[in-house]
């Protein structure tokens, strides 16, 4: 970059910028950070890697029915038609993570892209992305999921594309304001001065200015992803009943609260703990943002 | 060459170029001098941002009715096949018959305009289940979910603001670590959990509070307007108003936990950006008390970033009292709604997602008044 | 000019510290200041001279969990170091008075201008609700508002620069103080509207016998509104006198880099501006 270019561009530079900001050292101050940064980790590890340590099919109903925990074989019993809590448990993270995570990416991405575009473009590009986002967010996301997943049936899949049409919106309207923020400022102009194409100063130049907030809002709405996501397994939308899910079997184990509380407390314990977790780490990067580390 | 004309300037007569100067130098633009007469006035009237957005509900309001029906259309399944599921040797010609009757063989456009026209004269459809018309089923849920509602903004508004402001006034002491911690738990943990625990613990394990329903089975209630405090009065019923609230309880404390955590990191966060502010400087400069100063000058201007995101909050809101009224059985719009989706029951479903919707949009509306109201700044536009 | 005035504010051997991330930040380090009745003070520095920070200690608005405050501050027989908060706060708006520099923010968007004033006169002066309105109307008719009883109902983004700080000037003059600190009154202005606003100010604080602390980085300011001058750099005070001397016949190395930096109208037109070099 020229001299005049680099003296117009904010402090935030463009070069090498995925490396510079992602260093782990700017994020995660104090212990709260790295407890719910953790957690987050250890969730998801244990998740993914769990149910090849676990020997018991989280299926199988072949064991005496509501076992309590710490029979042998059987760490935390059995449910009502004998299966392996500990097995269902570890499995039945697997959807959660993946509905999450899944929905969370999507979402951003596709959000994100949207709101650069209509930001951008401006006229009447901005005008008809903005609206239809507007009428989207003209309802409250838990009716928008709820709507789609009747519509296309439950399942994995459905629940991700019914919770990334909810959460897409947000970051849309979020970064086509930061994108139109950043477009009328000089280091824009400059960059077009120096012959770059939209796509380049879009990608390049605004995105990295903006990807801090934009960042801030992913943990955000995976946040909220995890309480939507086990909120419609709860209510019995999303999943069929037999495979394990967080979500459906806390509900399914209400009624057997008394005699394996652990059935319903342990699935809910989960889901908050990512939840929780979730919003710790969003916190950690909006500190770290705010003072212009990140 | 293009002078620009700035208020109090007079424009520039002298033209250093080879183009003419201006004719004649162009008046001093002065705040007396708006053109008068009706128009100018009606153009003023039409351009004012309350007029603005309240123009705005009817039409959002006219799209997201549009929306539901064209979802509701997307959802798999016949409804007549759903209605006569359980009817034994029904005859082609009398589903024929049916359809027809309910209008369901007529072309898109057609069956929206019939849709939209019933609307406006209250028919909703009726219920697959349980044969009531859908607007009678609304028309019992709708108190109850506003209701609890209420109660729960009336709640996370209390717990919210005050921890908010007593946060911001301990900055940086524990007691703010402390309530911002509890605070972010509170809005993270999802609504059933909440509701799960809160029925452990005050419904089974202390036993203090009912977990069923908005009034015990016991009571009987002919609802008058249907707003149980209400009616109490009007039918001279205070024995009503115990259970009501006992059986209230639980279902508005569950969701205003969640939502009062949100409302007490927006409020901390709006009371010091406000008290960071130079005319607080000014405020102090005067010699006002602390409190006076809280009172005054920050409150006012912190409640507009509080006003917006409450009324953001309240989507949320709605959405968790869907979740939390399956959970407590608490005969809402939102346990309506969950339940025709699970069965299918097409005409409450469109019904209940409509209300819900058209709900959403009025609070939405209000909120941005209710700024408009506060900030004087964004009056003229 | 009249003979010495006596003086109305002493401040002797004043050092303000700032605790913070970094480690203390001495502002304020040991200096001397008086300021006469009904007279204005220039306090001349660059940025980060300490001279903000002096003005905002004698008013007390520096005082923190993480400021230490030494030396003495000596006004109506009390030292202002010592005193307690809420008797500073008695001082304040009815005695000891402060102008900030940005008008734009200094006063609150949401409340009319009249309310601004008239709470002053309410808070200070025990004036009624009403008799606060009617002055503040009378308040801005003097500080040379046009239509004073429609503008009192406007709020502050109805007006220019110059003129909200105009009403500033009415807030802090309202209930006349002895003592007024005017932190760059007009640095934010537009060079047009500077000299009214200084002549305004100036001339009530002289009307009302007012004595004026002028926090400035202005040397023309200086010459053509202070009766003394004292110049500051890093916190101490380099050079203090009666302006005129000290403008004319500068004794400190500092205070001459100063005067030469400023640009002149006539003389050599290729002149490097000669810089003042500060330290650290």
């Amino acid at each position: 970059m020229t001299s005049l270019v680099a003296a117009a561009a904010p402090r935030r530079g463009t070069t090498g910028w995925l490396s510079a900001r992602w260093s782990a050292r700017r994020v995660l101050r104090g212990p709260v950070a790295w407890l719910a940064w953790g957690t987050l980790v250890a969730l998801s590890v244990l998740v993914l890697v769990g149910p090849l340590f676990v020997t018991a099919d989280p299926q199988a109903q072949d064991s005496v029915a509501l076992l309590p925990a710490g029979t042998a074989g059987h760490l935390l019993g059995t449910d009502d038609l004998g299966r392996d809590v500990l097995a269902r448990v570890l499995a039945g993270g697997r959807p959660f993570l993946v509905v999450c995570a899944a929905a969370t990416a999507a979402s951003a991405l596709i959000g994100t892209s949207l709101g650069l575009l209509a930001g951008f473009r401006g006229g009447w590009v901005d005008a008809v992305v903005m609206r239809a986002m507007d009428v989207l967010l003209a309802f409250p996301l838990v009716l928008v999921a709820i709507l789609m997943v009747a519509v296309l049936g439950g399942g994995t899949g459905n629940m991700i594309v019914a919770i990334t049409i909810s959460q897409a919106p947000t970051f849309a309207r979020l970064a086509r304001n930061l994108t139109v923020g950043e477009v009328s400022r000089d280091y824009v102009r400059a960059s077009r001065c120096l012959g770059h194409g939209s796509w380049h100063i879009a990608l390049r130049e605004v995105l990295p200015n903006v990807s801090g907030q934009v960042l801030v809002q992913t943990t955000s709405t995976l946040a909220v992803t995890a309480g939507l996501s086990s909120a419609l397994s709860y209510l019995g939308l999303g999943q069929d009943a037999s495979a394990p899910d967080w979500g459906y079997m806390v509900r399914a184990g209400q009624e057997l609260i008394f005699s394996n509380p652990g059935l319903s407390l342990i699935p809910a314990l989960l889901i908050t703990a990512f939840a929780v977790a979730a919003n710790f780490a969003g916190d950690d990067l909006r500190d770290a943002t705010d003072l212009g580390r990140l | 060459m293009v002078t620009a004309r700035l208020p109090g300037t007079v424009a520039d007569a002298h033209s250093t170029a080879t183009a003419a100067p201006d004719p004649a130098p162009a008046p001093v633009w002065r705040p007396d001098d708006e053109p008068s007469g009706w128009r100018s006035w009606a153009g003023r009237v039409v351009h004012h941002p309350v007029v603005l957005r309240l123009a705005q509900v009817p039409v959002v309001a006219f799209v997201v009715t549009i929306i539901v029906f064209l979802v509701a259309h997307l959802l798999p399944g016949d409804p007549v096949t759903q209605l006569t599921a359980n009817v034994n040797g029904i005859t082609p010609e009398e589903v024929a018959q049916l359809t027809s009757q309910l209008g369901l063989d007529a072309g898109l456009a057609d069956q929206l305009r019939s849709y939209l026209v019933g609307l406006l004269h209250g028919q909703m459809g009726i219920s697959f289940y349980s044969g009531a018309s859908v607007s009678s089923m609304l028309a019992d849920a709708l108190p109850a979910t506003v209701e609890l509602a209420v109660a729960a903004v009336l709640l996370a508004g209390l717990l919210g603001i005050v921890t908010g402001i007593v946060a911001a006034r301990t900055q940086g002491t524990w007691v703010d670590h402390l309530i911002r911690g509890g605070a972010t738990i509170g809005f993270s943990v999802p609504w059933f959990v909440v509701a799960l625990v809160a029925i452990l613990v005050f419904g089974v394990w202390l036993g203090w509070l009912p977990i069923l329903g908005r009034l015990p089975t016991s009571l009987t209630y002919e609802p008058t307007t249907g707003f149980v405090l209400v009616d109490a009065v009007l039918q001279g019923r205070p024995d009503l108003i115990g259970p009501w609230l006992e059986h209230l309880a639980l279902p508005a404390l569950t969701l205003a936990v969640t939502s009062a955590g949100f409302i007490t990191r927006v409020t901390r966060t709006a009371f010091l950006d406000a008290q960071a502010q130079q005319w607080v400087r000014t405020a102090r400069m005067k010699g006002l008390t602390e409190s006076a100063i809280s009172v005054k000058h920050v409150l006012r201007n912190a409640s507009v970033p509080i006003l917006t995101i409450v009324g953001l909050m309240f989507g949320g809101l709605l959405g968790g009292a869907v979740v939390t009224e399956a959970v407590f059985s608490y005969p809402g719009v939102g346990s309506l709604l969950v339940e025709a989706v699970t069965r299918r029951d097409y005409f409450v479903l469109q019904g209940s997602a409509l209300v819900i919707a058209l709900m959403f949009t009025g609070v939405n509306a209000l909120v941005d008044l209710s700024v408009l109201a506060v900030d004087p700044r964004l009056r003229r536009g | 000019m009249a003979g010495p005035r006596p003086s109305v504010v002493e401040v002797r051997d004043l050092h303000v510290d700032f605790a913070t991330d970094r480690g203390p930040v001495h502002a304020v380090r040991g200096i001397d200041l008086d300021l006469a009745v009904g007279q204005v003070h220039a306090l001349v520095g660059e940025s980060g001279s300490g001279k903000s920070v002096t003005g905002l200690t004698i008013m007390g608005l520096t005082r923190g969990p993480r400021t230490t405050v030494r030396g003495a501050i000596r006004y109506g027989g009390r030292d202002l170091v010592q005193a307690d908060e809420s008797w500073m706060r008695s001082l304040r708006g009815r005695e000891l008075a402060m102008v900030f520099q940005d008008p734009m923010t200094s006063l609150n968007p949401m409340h009319p201008v009249g309310r601004q004033i008239a709470e002053t006169l309410q808070v200070n002066a025990g004036r009624s609700r009403r008799v606060a309105r009617a002055d503040a109307v009378e308040l801005l008719d003097r500080v040379g508002i046009r239509e004073p009883a429609k503008a009192a109902a406007r709020y502050p983004h109805e007006f220019s620069g110059g003129m909200r700080q105009r009403v500033v000037i009415a807030i802090a003059l309202a209930c006349e103080p002895a003592v007024l600190v005017a932190d760059e009154p007009t640095t934010a202005l537009d060079v047009t509207v500077q000299a009214q606003v200084l002549d305004l100010m100036v001339g009530l604080a002289r009307a009302s016998d007012t004595a004026v602390l002028l926090v400035t980085h202005d040397l023309g300011v200086v010459a053509r509104y202070a009766e003394q001058v004292s110049v500051m750099r890093s916190g101490q005070i380099l050079e203090r006198g009666p302006a005129q001397a000290v403008l004319g016949d500068p004794q400190h190395d500092y205070t001459r880099a100063l005067l030469a930096a400023i640009p002149r109208l006539h003389g050599p037109r290729r002149r490097r501006l000669s810089p003042v070099a500060t330290p650290g």
